[in-house]
């Protein structure tokens, strides 16, 4: 068995090498080098040993002999475990090279080092650190020789399930690119030497040049030029930002330092966002201004758009839209059935997309700002404790308060969870929360039907919603979305001012997805949905005898068990196109807000309002739903939980209040 | 004056920000009750002079004054914007804004002793306050934006810009990032 020790500079690895072999080493030079090379053999339980004491290093680059001669080793001697000796008094600084050697070797057996006086500076949380690496952790103080035997023992049996650096999903599908190049070829490790070639690094470079793989580097500059250009940086400091990011999250999560403060703003900035009064405060207001941002801002695109494909009425009359315009020019030249078909329904479908884009891209302008600065890393970390209850991971909070913005881009927002488990799970809940259309019907409802206490009304509306996400979130991760949550280390960046070019980088890779999927999605169910409602031809749009009409009478008796009218049961069919549409098929329906409120009591409004609070979302999160997924089973599955939760509400909400004589 | 007296009177300065935040909030509140912004409210001014508390700004005459200076600027200002500001009166801006207020509070008692961990929250708030303020002035344009964007085809009045208090926090609010930037005169706190 073959161990090699590696370590930073001073971090008493000599002291450790000693403590291993006792006498039984030898002293000698690293071939072709004047860096002193110490081996030496170690026995336990009658076995021996060999161990071999790397220079001490800061990272693994190649820019110093010994940085050279340490992973020169690693790579052509392939030691069965390395032994990172880190001086745990200065533990942030140590875990650089731990995130490198986790590129490099999966057996890693981490040595905290004058653990005695890292007790003095914080309290470290060592089994944390174990569940979080999958790596043995051994706290140590070698010069007493504190901690050996443990050492020895984890050397020879201890268990190694290693969770290394997570690198961002724009720079991993590059390195996952370039590895598999790598691999085809035969090198090995083809991991690190993808993420050594991308990082510019001089002598795997040359390697491959000698091996005439010049594919493989052409490709590289690609990939290199391409990560430069979303960061705005250099590849190095990309790269090393990556790994303290790890570093710095990794000592936050398990140590507790016993002094506040410090002189950099990364460590003064955390110190109040990850505060334990004040942290959440500050997150709801940072995502409330981040959401009035977004959809205040975007109201006047939105509404230009949208004046643009539909026209508007004015006091002088009807000003046309291009669905108008181009209605009236196909008309004349082909059947009425297609041109409407084409105008009222795809084009009309091409519309409502292009609607959501002000607020998609502002969207995931404002969380790509976040990100980049690193304010969302701190999130994941502050919420991680409350999402576990729910079966997620901290960062999961995300895309459920974005619902309430839109569940579209809530759904697309999930991708940042790692685990794809408790990526479905978090999908399956988003619908719960109502989107910001959902939420103006109910202000709109509520200010009709009850006119003194609206605000109340909404404001019940909303905390059932998270309720029911709670309770589902605990439900379903204990049965149908059960799985390990595998502990990780959450990255903290230092904060930095995102680039514009960063930013906008980002927020197109996001959005486009939208336009192009989403969008052929969508355009594809407003034509059938203009199909129920124009057929038989010749009925009235949407009346009671066309399809949509038919099956409204036949759900009808539903309604009735749910105390929904057949005309709302026509409104949320449309609903389902978009729900903002509700309120203008309940107006077209009854004519007028007084012949609505006559129409409905106060508690059949109410009824409604729950049914349409947790029914199917619309066609635009369906179809984002399946893009993610890629499952029609996931994707029914969401809308049938829909349906029954919003039947057992309104149901009860009906039948209960009807009983106790409430709101009749 | 040297510069750890001036940052001293920045703090001052920011905790009758502070003063003037809370103001606001208050208001918010009344405003969304649907109630009148009495005049007395700005005697919330008074807060101004918190730092009247810490040995480190009375044993000086200058930020004795300074600190007066301010009370009586914060009261000047929250009158000024009860009597010509239109509050909005969106309950989560008075949430937000107490919040401000509290952290730029919290971080005085350190701040005037040259501590890192009063500068955090000095920071946090006064950066908070930028942002607020500022995303508050964007939707005000977009605002405008739209408004106009509605009216083509109709004939509409010009656009009715009203004085919203976050124009004048943001302004107040920039000369309080001073002390962020003599960030390297602060020293590190032991807390436990």
């Amino acid at each position: 068995m073959l161990v090699a020790l590696a370590g930073n500079p001073n971090t008493g690895k000599s002291t450790v090498f000693n403590a291993l072999t006792g006498l039984k080493q030898h002293v000698g030079n690293w071939p072709g080098v004047t860096v002193e090379k110490k081996e030496g053999w170690m026995e336990y339980n009658g076995k021996r040993i060999k161990v071999v004491d790397l220079p001490g290093t800061y990272s693994l680059t190649s820019y110093s002999v010994e940085e050279k001669v340490a992973r020169n080793f690693i790579i052509e001697e392939k030691p069965d475990v390395i032994v990172h000796v880190v001086d745990a008094s200065n533990l942030e600084r140590n875990l650089y090279l731990l995130a490198e050697l986790l590129d490099l070797h999966p057996r890693i057996v981490v040595a905290l080092n004058m653990f005695d006086e890292a007790r003095r500076k914080y309290e470290i949380d060592v089994e944390k650190m174990r569940n979080l690496l999958g790596l043995p952790v051994v706290p140590m103080v070698a010069i007493k020789g504190e901690g050996i035997e443990e050492l020895k023992r984890e050397i020879v049996h201890g268990k190694f399930n290693p969770r290394g650096v997570e690198y961002p999903e724009d720079i991993e599908k590059r390195i996952k690119a370039l590895e598999e190049k790598i691999r085809e070829m035969g090198l090995e490790p083809a991991r690190w030497l993808a993420i050594k070639t991308l990082e510019n690094d001089a002598e795997v470079i040359k390697k491959l040049s000698d091996i005439g793989a010049r594919n493989i580097l052409h490709d590289a500059e690609h990939l290199r030029h391409e990560i430069e250009d979303i960061y705005g940086d250099d590849i190095e400091s990309v790269f090393a930002s990556v790994r303290y990011s790890f570093a710095h999250g990794l000592f936050h999560e398990v140590a507790a330092p016993i002094n506040v403060g410090g002189a950099n703003i990364t460590d003064m900035i955390d110190h109040v966002v990850t505060h334990r009064y004040f942290g959440i405060p500050i997150f709801i207001a940072i995502m409330y201004l981040a959401f009035q941002f977004v959809f205040l801002v975007a109201a006047p695109f939105q509404d230009a758009i949208d004046f643009m494909f539909n026209g508007k009425d004015v006091a002088g009359g009807h000003i046309d839209g291009l669905i108008d315009i181009s209605y009236a020019w196909m008309s004349s030249f082909m059947p009425d059935w297609l041109a409407s078909l084409i105008n009222h329904g795809m084009l009309r479908g091409l519309g409502a997309v292009l609607t959501f884009m002000p607020v998609i891209m502002l969207l995931f302008l404002i969380l790509s700002f976040l990100e980049d600065s690193g304010y969302l890393a701190r999130v994941a970390f502050l919420m991680d404790s409350v999402m576990k209850k729910m079966g997620l991971e901290g960062r999961g909070v995300i895309p459920l308060m974005l619902g309430f913005g839109c569940n579209v881009p809530a759904v697309m927002a999930t991708r940042t969870l790692k685990d794809e488990n408790e990526r479905r799970l978090s999908i399956a809940l988003n619908p719960f929360i109502p989107c910001g259309a959902r939420i103006q019907v109910f202000a709109f409802l509520s200010y009709i039907f009850f006119p003194e206490n609206a605000a109340l009304v909404l404001w019940s509306l909303l905390m059932l919603s998270i309720l029911v996400v709670f309770i589902l979130g605990y439900v379903y991760s204990k049965t149908l979305f059960r799985g390990e949550s595998q502990p990780f280390v959450l990255e903290l960046p230092p904060y930095r001012m995102p680039t514009m070019k960063g930013v906008s980088v980002h927020m197109w890779e996001k959005s486009e997805g939208f336009v192009r999927k989403a969008g052929t999605i969508i355009v594809g169910a407003a034509a059938i949905i203009w199909a129920l409602a124009a057929l038989p031809w010749g009925v009235e749009y949407g009346g009671e005898e066309s399809y949509i009409g038919m099956l409204a009478s036949l759900l009808a008796p539903v309604g009735y068990a749910l105390g929904i009218t057949p005309e709302a049961i026509i409104s949320l069919f449309f609903g389902f196109f978009a729900k903002e549409v509700v309120i203008d098929v309940l107006y077209v329906l009854y004519g007028s807000k007084d012949a609505i409120l006559a129409a409905m009591t106060p508690l059949q409004a109410y009824s409604f309002m729950l049914f349409m609070l947790f029914y199917t979302p619309c066609v635009a999160t369906l179809a984002t739903i399946y893009n993610e997924t890629k499952s029609l089973k996931f994707t029914l599955f969401v809308v049938v939980e829909g349906f029954i939760v919003a039947s057992i509400f309104a149901f009860a909400a009906y039948h209960i209040g009807t009983l106790l004589g409430v709101g009749a | 004056m040297n510069t750890a007296e001036k940052v001293r009177v920045s703090i001052a300065y920011a905790v009758s920000l502070a003063s003037i935040s809370l103001f606001v909030s208050a208001a918010n509140v009344l405003a969304w009750l649907g109630m009148e912004i009495p005049r007395f409210l700005a005697a919330l001014a008074i807060i101004s002079l918190v730092p009247l508390l810490s040995d480190d700004i009375r044993k000086s005459s200058k930020l004795i004054a300074a600190t007066a200076f301010f009370t009586i600027f914060a009261l000047g200002v929250s009158l000024f914007l009860a009597d010509h500001a239109r509050i909005p009166g969106d309950p989560m801006d008075s949430f937000i804004l107490l919040l401000v207020a509290s952290l730029l509070l919290t971080g005085m008692k350190n701040a005037v002793k040259m501590l890192y961990s009063g500068l955090s929250f000095y920071i946090v708030g006064t950066f908070l306050l930028l942002a607020f303020s500022g995303i508050k002035i964007i939707i005000l344009l977009a605002d405008a934006l739209d408004y106009y964007v509605n009216c083509i085809g109709e004939v509409c009045d010009p656009y009715g810009f009203a004085l919203i208090p976050s124009i004048v926090l943001f302004i107040l609010a920039i000369p309080a990032v001073y002390p962020y930037r003599h960030r390297n005169e602060f020293r590190r706190g032991v807390e436990r």
